[in-house]
């Protein structure tokens, strides 16, 4: 396009060369022939030269075309260079994106796959803690019992027997209450690991709770293989346990049951298992026992006994009798000690040993326990408001009623209700009692203490205890156990005397008041006089009775 | 699984064993293991990287190592190692502190695994395109390609 404009046209040229021409030849100097030559010639020329001049302008033309096509395809070319840089561009941008959806999806995958396997495994750690004690990791009740259901489908498909070994361990409390539960807990974990060494790998060594467990014996062919394993097993726990520093000894006490001999049920089998372990308990601990039809009779007159403990506590059937205890130098009445009783539905009275051990193991000797304190509390304010002189009401706490909850509480509110002054309230407690959990002991007796009740040890010299909770207990009394009393001057050399003279010596050292329980002689008095004891109790001075005739003996003592 | 995949599933355990032995040589001691091990792994990276990413291939390499501690629990440890690179080295000083049998064993188990869990995230065909050139010719990888 301006290309064209510039170019020079060549008819043009060619027309201002004849005009040259003609200026030089002149029409007038030639032929007429020639001139239309001439013209012709001329004519011919320019027609020519019209005809280059085409020529040339088609050229220029076909050039300005070409030119113009040349940019098109330039232009062409840059679009699609752009086009190609985009279309790359957008490439990469898609596979970058593509491979960030495939990195997520990736993370999210294996993100579930751990999540999921979180999730399983806690449903798996749930069931396996519904079945299983989480201290030892052994089977627990519930699976016991299952696998003891099958256990008996399966003897009464084939005829076959079974044993349950249902263990306790003894004297484990004084154990955990000395030690402290950490020691307790790894001596169970000890005892779960060699119980389950010394069966078979089809039988099950199950953890009921606390110091009990049951092992199964699937497969025995008569009573002797389940003997066999109860003595396997006495001697497998005999042997010390290396727990935290400490070498500790414990006992089993063993009781056995048969399928079908001694139970066809899952509940009889356990029961009478528990039974027989009960005996074991009452033969001395660190043995085993058979169950037994008789003492199954056994069982249900304790059963029968609780009844009627629940009964007599509902219906008032509880009274109180009183002992003096005495100034052994003046026989002055010091006091009286509470002693419970319970009248039967004939009339007579039950004495404590025949039934205080089993309200202890059911339970019912913290409301009887109670229901004492209260009513000596009561009997005790009234003698005193009536002028009757008493220095303190004793009353024998068990170690059941010392640690249950609310003790101190309970005690407070009787004192409150009573009115009864508590330096004139004196609990007498058992060194066994005392030694459990010996913290919250301390701080149950420092507080006692605080309130001016008294303390004293009952059958001082026969329980299982280190001497050295007399300085760290606050106690008042001792009292010397009527066994060592009534050895005074006996036949045998048994040291009775030397027994009851270095605790008398003891106390007044620690200047404790020491109380002898049992005299029943004047030697034995004059013995306890000689070696200083301050006061006594027994049938010497006076028995329990009843609060009518004890408000008598106490007026005539009146000093 | 049916009986071809199972098939295919032992070849690829084939192919990596033999992979492994290929690196880490005729004659190879713990440390020969690890080494190899380590190769390979880098070459697996090289392979997977452009697809899912080096954080998609950082977070299999990792839930593969915690399934492979079901049979070697030294494989995992309390603490965290840290970026995948404190993590190889990792991996690598714990296979040179076993017996050489160990460490093999330990070192397949983890490649095995994470061809497993590939495969069942993206199919078995896909796994085997991206992955096959690692165990059949494991120094041909184009140095390039290692550029994402």
């Amino acid at each position: 396009m301006t290309v064209k404009k510039g170019r020079p046209r060549r008819k043009d040229t060619a027309r201002r060369l004849f005009e040259t021409e003609e200026s030089t030849l002149s029409p007038a100097s030639l032929p007429v022939k020639t001139l239309a030559v001439r013209e012709a010639v001329v004519l011919a020329g320019e027609q020519a030269a019209d005809q280059r001049q085409e020529i040339a302008d088609r050229r220029e033309d076909t050039a300005d075309q070409r030119q113009e096509a040349a940019d098109l395809r330039e232009e062409v070319a840059n679009l699609r260079e752009k086009a190609g840089r985009a279309k790359a561009e957008l490439s990469a941008r898609a596979e970058a994106q593509l491979r960030e959806a495939n990195e997520q999806l990736v993370i999210a995958t294996v993100h579930a796959q751990t999540m999921t396997e979180a999730a399983e495994q806690a449903t798996a750690q749930m069931a396996y803690m519904a079945e299983h004690d989480f201290l030892t990791g052994l089977p627990n009740r519930s699976l016991l019992t299952d696998r003891l259901e099958q256990s008996i489908a399966l003897a009464q498909r084939h005829g076959t027997m079974l044993a349950l070994i249902y263990l306790d361990l003894d004297h484990f409390k004084h154990i955990n209450d000395s030690l402290g539960h950490d020691v307790g807990d790894q001596l169970l974990q000890s005892v779960a690991n060699r119980l389950q060494s010394c069966v078979r790998l089809s039988d099950t060594v199950s953890r009921q709770g606390g110091d009990e467990f049951v092992v199964l014996l699937p497969e025995v062919k008569d009573v002797r293989d389940a003997t066999f394993t109860a003595e396997k097993l006495l001697k497998a726990i005999a042997k010390p346990h290396p727990v935290a520093g400490h070498r500790l000894h414990v006992s089993l006490s063993i009781g056995i049951s048969l399928y079908p001999d001694d139970g066809k049920t899952v509940e009889m089998m356990v029961r009478n298992a528990d039974i027989a372990m009960y005996h074991a308990k009452k033969n001395g601990r660190n043995n085993y026992q058979v169950f037994t039809q008789e003492m199954n009779v056994r069982a249900i007159k304790r059963h029968a006994v609780e009844q009627v403990l629940h009964h007599a506590l509902e219906q008032q059937k509880f009274v109180l009798h009183y002992q003096p205890k005495v100034n052994l130098e003046t026989g002055v009445i010091t006091g009286a000690e509470a002693l419970v009783r319970w009248r039967r539905s004939d009339h007579r009275l039950a004495y404590p040993a025949q039934f205080v051990s089993i309200a202890e193991e059911c339970g019912l000797i913290v409301p009887i326990g109670k229901w004492v304190l209260r009513e000596a509390c009561r009997q005790a304010h009234a003698w005193l408001k009536d002028g009757l002189y008493l220095g303190q009401i004793a009353v024998n706490v068990s170690a059941v009623e010392l640690h249950g909850k609310d003790y101190l509480v309970g005690v407070c509110d009787i004192l409150g209700d009573t009115g009864l002054n508590p330096h004139h309230l004196e609990l007498e407690l058992t060194e066994s009692g005392l030694m459990q959990d010996t913290q919250q002991t301390t701080e149950v007796l420092h507080a006692l203490k605080g309130l001016g009740v008294q303390i004293a040890i009952d059958d001082f010299g026969t329980g299982y205890s280190s001497l050295s909770y007399l300085r760290s207990f606050p106690i008042d009394v001792l009292k010397i156990d009527q066994s060592f009393v009534q050895a005074i001057g006996g036949d045998t050399d048994d040291g009775g005397d030397a027994i009851v003279g270095a605790v008398i010596a003891m106390g007044m050292s620690l200047k404790q008041r020491v109380v002898a329980e049992g005299i029943e002689t004047r030697q034995q008095l004059a013995f306890l006089k000689t070696h200083h004891c301050a006061e006594g109790q027994g049938y010497f001075f006076g028995r329990p009775m009843p609060a009518e005739k004890f408000a008598a003996f106490l007026a005539r003592n009146r000093h | 699984m049916n009986k071809s995949s199972t098939t295919n599933s032992e070849l690829s355990q084939e192919a990596i064993r033999k992979a492994l032995a290929h690196h880490a040589g005729s004659v190879p001691d713990a440390s020969a293991v690890a080494e190899a091990t380590i190769s390979i792994w880098h070459q697996v990276v090289v392979r997977l990287a452009p697809v899912i990413g080096a954080h998609g291939v950082d977070v299999l390499f990792r839930r593969s190592l915690y399934l492979a501690s079901a049979a070697f629990p030294w494989f995992v440890t309390a603490e965290d190692p840290g970026d995948s690179a404190a993590l190889f080295a990792s991996i690598k000083t714990r296979l040179e502190g076993r017996d050489t049998d160990v460490a093999i064993e330990a070192s397949y188990t983890l490649l095995v695994t994470f061809t497993e869990l590939l495969t069942t995230m993206i199919g078995e065909s896909l796994t085997e395109r991206l992955l096959g050139p690692v165990w059949v010719a494991p120094s041909k990888i184009p140095e390039q390609e290692t550029v994402l």
